[in-house]
């Protein structure tokens, strides 16, 4: 997580914010609360480099080097250097004593992947309950949410495209993986 | 503001194979300090915001005092070196936990209270694993007032 940022590429980013992601969600089905804020300060930190390449592409690369200043500078302060390593001791360490356990936490996230109907919002939290899933080897559930998170995630790039000629075909596959998944999410709720 | 200046947790001893910061809290440790916790809670210490050191020892008790806070926790390195104007620069809201580590701990409390730098060899301050003390005031270096220290042991009889 620390040198992941050398020039600000796009997969570099991407490959910070998701690691941060990952390690959120480890640590959410431990039980653990602590660090998790950092890492959410992490991702939105790299967030606005991502949402920047996703609104301008390759146009004001000035700005844009900008912008990487500025990431680069935030991952090289303290609090971003020191991250990984506690991490890492962190998810060593047994969970708190109030901790109900992975399937309770489980139960949590589909809890509140179904408590909103704002699509963005239901792609970031089915985008969590996939990857604890993926974490305690429910793998097949996991393929199922990623499917979905998959077509939300392509429905909403082509909100933002004007004029979109797919945008109807899109949103109806979209829907259609929801529909599949939708009862596995209730399952895990439950 | 409120200060809350906490001494982490009683910590496993360090060994050779054992790096310093990978200390764990002991069971004991785990289980007495969240008994102090809840004679916090009868104090009525809440946080908007737990910084504490980057230390497994400091995370693992910031996490125990976490149903005091507003769901708030950061990690701040400045917690694992002495108190200096860049720790305080990060303290935000009206009452803050700050987790950290002797001689650390006790050197803030003198420096916030009296301006002092340095409490000598012999320490002014007892600041025992899980104690607990209370600043109020302006947050500037001498401009703060002692409310309150308490050691984990008048904690956890507060509790019961």
């Amino acid at each position: 997580m620390r040198d992941v940022v050398s020039c600000g590429s796009a997969g570099e980013v991407h490959a910070l914010r998701s690691a941060a992601l990952r390690a959120s969600v480890a640590l959410e089905l431990l039980g653990w609360r602590a660090l998790r804020n950092d890492l959410r300060w992490l991702r939105r930190t790299a967030g606005r480099l991502r949402d920047w390449d996703v609104s301008h592409g390759a146009a004001a690369p000035a700005q844009r080097s900008a912008l990487v200043q500025e990431l680069q500078a935030q991952l090289h302060a303290a609090r971003a250097q020191c991250l990984p390593e506690a991490l890492m001791r962190m998810l060593q360490t047994r969970s708190p004593s109030h901790h109900l356990g992975p399937q309770r936490q489980l139960q949590s996230l589909a809890r509140r992947a179904l408590g909103t109907h704002d699509p963005h919002r239901l792609r970031q939290r089915l985008r969590r309950l996939r990857l604890a899933l993926d974490m305690l080897g429910l793998t097949h559930d996991a393929g199922a949410m990623r499917e979905v998170v998959d077509r939300l995630g392509r429905w909403h790039d082509e909100l933002q495209a004007p004029q979109s000629s797919t945008l109807d075909r899109t949103y109806k596959k979209a829907r259609r993986s929801w529909r599949r998944a939708a009862p596995i999410v209730r399952r895990y709720a439950s | 503001m409120r200060l809350w200046i906490v001494r982490h947790a009683p910590a496993v001893d360090p060994t050779a194979e054992l790096p310093d910061a990978a200390r764990a809290l002991t069971p004991k440790g785990r289980e007495r300090f969240a008994t102090a916790v809840r004679g916090l809670r009868r104090l009525n210490a809440r946080f908007d915001l737990i910084l504490h050191s980057p230390l497994l020892r400091a995370v693992q008790t910031a996490e125990l005092l976490a149903p005091l806070g507003q769901g708030r926790l950061q990690v701040a390195p400045e917690l694992a070196l002495e108190p200096s104007e860049d720790l305080l620069a990060l303290c935000e809201g009206q009452s803050v936990a700050l987790v950290g580590h002797e001689p650390h701990v006790s050197t803030t409390v003198a420096w916030l209270t009296c301006g002092w730098e340095s409490l000598g060899p012999t320490g002014a301050v007892l600041f025992k694993k899980g104690a607990v003390a209370c600043l109020e005031g302006e947050l500037r270096p001498g401009r703060m007032q002692l409310r309150g220290l308490w050691q984990p042991g008048v904690l956890r009889k507060l509790a019961r």
